[in-house]
């Protein structure tokens, strides 16, 4: 991966906010952005669905969602992969 | 239903449709806001076996802004769960439900509260409310023989002198959508529609398109205190920290996919807003279909884009054309070209003191769609359902009531009458006073309560079909 692109802090709070309401919350700040690596180890850790979209594969354009939040990636090499994968 | 089905993309999502919206200082506790969201419009309420309930895939919120700027500086999140207690039934309950913790109730609907301060440089996030139920819905005299009970008992003590209610109530916004959505028509002044050519038409009385229906409800009483700026509390119509702006949103996960191994939908995702609604029947009547959807997911921070709809509003040039001879001076106001600045003022900004006596609700420059409400005036101890325009400073648009017949008010607004406020040489149209769908409270079939929750018990569903 080679670049993520910020959200606005509105969607960042709304994700931490999600979680909270669920029943995780107090005093809950905004959280930053993880990475896509952390991201894997989280939702491999509660099950929690891993979801790709591969918005452009020639740009390598992904996003990917997990938990409340979406990772946006720009990995040529990676799209490629999973374009291959999908044939 | 103020804004029911308002935008093609949420006319396929009930849940998440945000139907009516209500802010007005309590009557029954007044240091206190009501805010009331309705969501999950047109209930039949013969609705088996299947009943209408809130969604576990949306997030709801009630935003308040009190600083101007069109974004939140206080929000209430809503998120539900619905919980089975019976595998081996078809059926909602299997006897009467005469408690909200009745082993008949098989599908129970649970939600917490979450209270979202937006500081200067951080964003905070408690838990208000947690595991709360919902009533069921009003099924009829064998499963809820005493639904007054169910629901009173699933108003909710937050402490502090703050209420919350989610569930099914009676719709109470009264209004002629058979008529209106038919080019136009307003049965009382039916005889003079244009009637395209075909047979002339009689004057009559409206009819209530949701008589008989339901919805479902988020309401909050909550300290003034709690939602204005500074925790503005006191009686100074004019100080602008009296004033906030209100608005709901609905919000759905970015990805929604079938796993097709565990037979169910997954979702993934930030939140995505895809309903909001602040003015009555801003998105309904003055947004173009093409971009209705685009105004639903957007802020009221960002309504600049959309305010040419409300300056030069659509419905303003076809009254003189649908009621001939009837709209000569809107007319003439609207070859004029003239920006309607005072459908602005009362849809966008808020009105400045000056133009109503003894009154504003100005929020600023900063044009975004949301209901203002100056928390310094007091309820009316004689309401008038035309509120502001009726000479009650307690009533729309400052803020809704749940009684206020904000249709009469928008459409004597739209033909010009509020024009006249801010240029006086303006003479609206003598019909321009008078019109109205034909609808007061006294068209609906169960009335408002004098108390929080306010709007009236559901319909049950083994009487109402039989009407």
């Amino acid at each position: 991966m080679t670049s993520l692109s910020p959200l606005s802090r509105r969607r960042l709070f709304r994700g931490a906010l999600a979680v909270g309401a669920a029943g995780v919350v107090g005093g809950v700040a905004v959280e930053a952005f993880t990475t896509g690596a952390s991201a894997q180890t989280e939702a491999q850790a509660t099950g929690e669905p891993v979801v790709a979209h591969v918005r452009d594969v020639a740009s390598g354009d992904i996003d990917i969602f997990v938990g409340t939040r979406v990772v946006r990636l720009k990995d040529p090499q990676l799209a490629a992969r999973l374009a291959q994968a999908a044939r | 239903m103020s804004s029911h089905r308002e935008a093609p993309e949420i006319s396929q999502d009930p849940v998440a449709d945000s139907a009516d919206l209500y802010a007005f200082v309590s009557p029954d506790v007044p240091n206190t806001v009501t805010l009331i969201a309705n969501y999950v419009p047109l209930q039949s309420p013969a609705a088996g076996p299947n009943f209408f309930e809130f969604g576990e895939d949306v997030l709801y919120e009630i935003n308040i802004d009190n600083d101007g700027d069109g974004r939140p500086n206080v929000t209430y999140q809503f998120r539900f769960k619905t919980v089975l207690g019976n595998n081996n039934t078809f059926l909602y309950n299997t006897g009467p439900i005469e408690s909200l913790d009745s082993a008949n109730w098989n599908r129970k609907q649970f939600f917490d509260v979450a209270k979202v301060v937006h500081g200067a440089n951080e964003v905070t996030v408690q838990t208000i409310g947690h595991n709360l139920a919902s009533p069921p819905c009003n099924i009829g005299p064998l499963s809820t023989p005493n639904y007054g009970k169910l629901a009173s008992d699933a108003v909710h003590d937050l402490g502090g002198g703050r209420k919350v209610f989610a569930g099914q109530r009676s719709d109470g916004f009264y209004v002629d959508l058979g008529s209106i959505f038919d080019l136009g028509r307003l049965r009382p002044f039916d005889a003079a529609h244009n009637n395209f050519g075909l047979a002339k038409l009689v004057n009559s009385g409206g009819v209530n398109a949701t008589k008989d229906l339901n919805v479902h409800t988020i309401a909050l009483q909550v300290p003034i205190s709690d939602l204005t700026r500074g925790g503005y509390n006191a009686k100074d119509v004019n100080n602008p920290a009296a004033v906030i702006g209100v608005w709901t949103a609905a919000s759905r996960q970015q990805a929604k996919l079938w796993d097709d191994v565990k037979r169910q939908h997954v979702y993934s995702g930030p939140w995505n807003q895809v309903s909001r609604l602040g003015n009555p029947l801003v998105n309904e009547v003055l947004i173009p279909m093409s971009r209705k959807d685009e105004w639903n997911r957007s802020q009221p921070a960002d309504d600049k884009n959309f305010a040419q709809f409300v300056t030069k509003p659509e419905l303003a040039g076809l009254l003189p054309v649908l009621y001939p001879g009837a709209f000569t001076n809107l007319d003439a106001l609207n070859k004029a070209g003239k920006s309607r600045d005072d459908l602005a003022a009362v849809l966008l900004t808020g009105l400045p003191s000056g133009v109503v006596n003894g009154f504003q609700n100005n929020t600023g420059q900063v044009q975004a769609d949301m209901l203002r409400l100056n928390t310094a005036v007091p309820p009316a101890m004689k309401p008038n359902i035309l509120g502001v325009v009726g000479g009650d400073l307690a009533g729309f648009p400052n803020g809704r009531r749940v009684y206020d017949d904000v249709v009469s008010v928008e459409l004597r607004a739209i033909a010009g009458v509020t024009f006249s406020l801010i240029d006086k040489t303006f003479q609206p149209d003598a019909v321009a006073g008078q019109l109205t769908d034909g609808l007061t409270p006294a068209n609906l079939d169960i009335q408002f309560m004098p108390h929080f929750p306010f709007l009236g018990l559901p319909h049950d569903g083994f009487d109402t079909p039989a009407k």
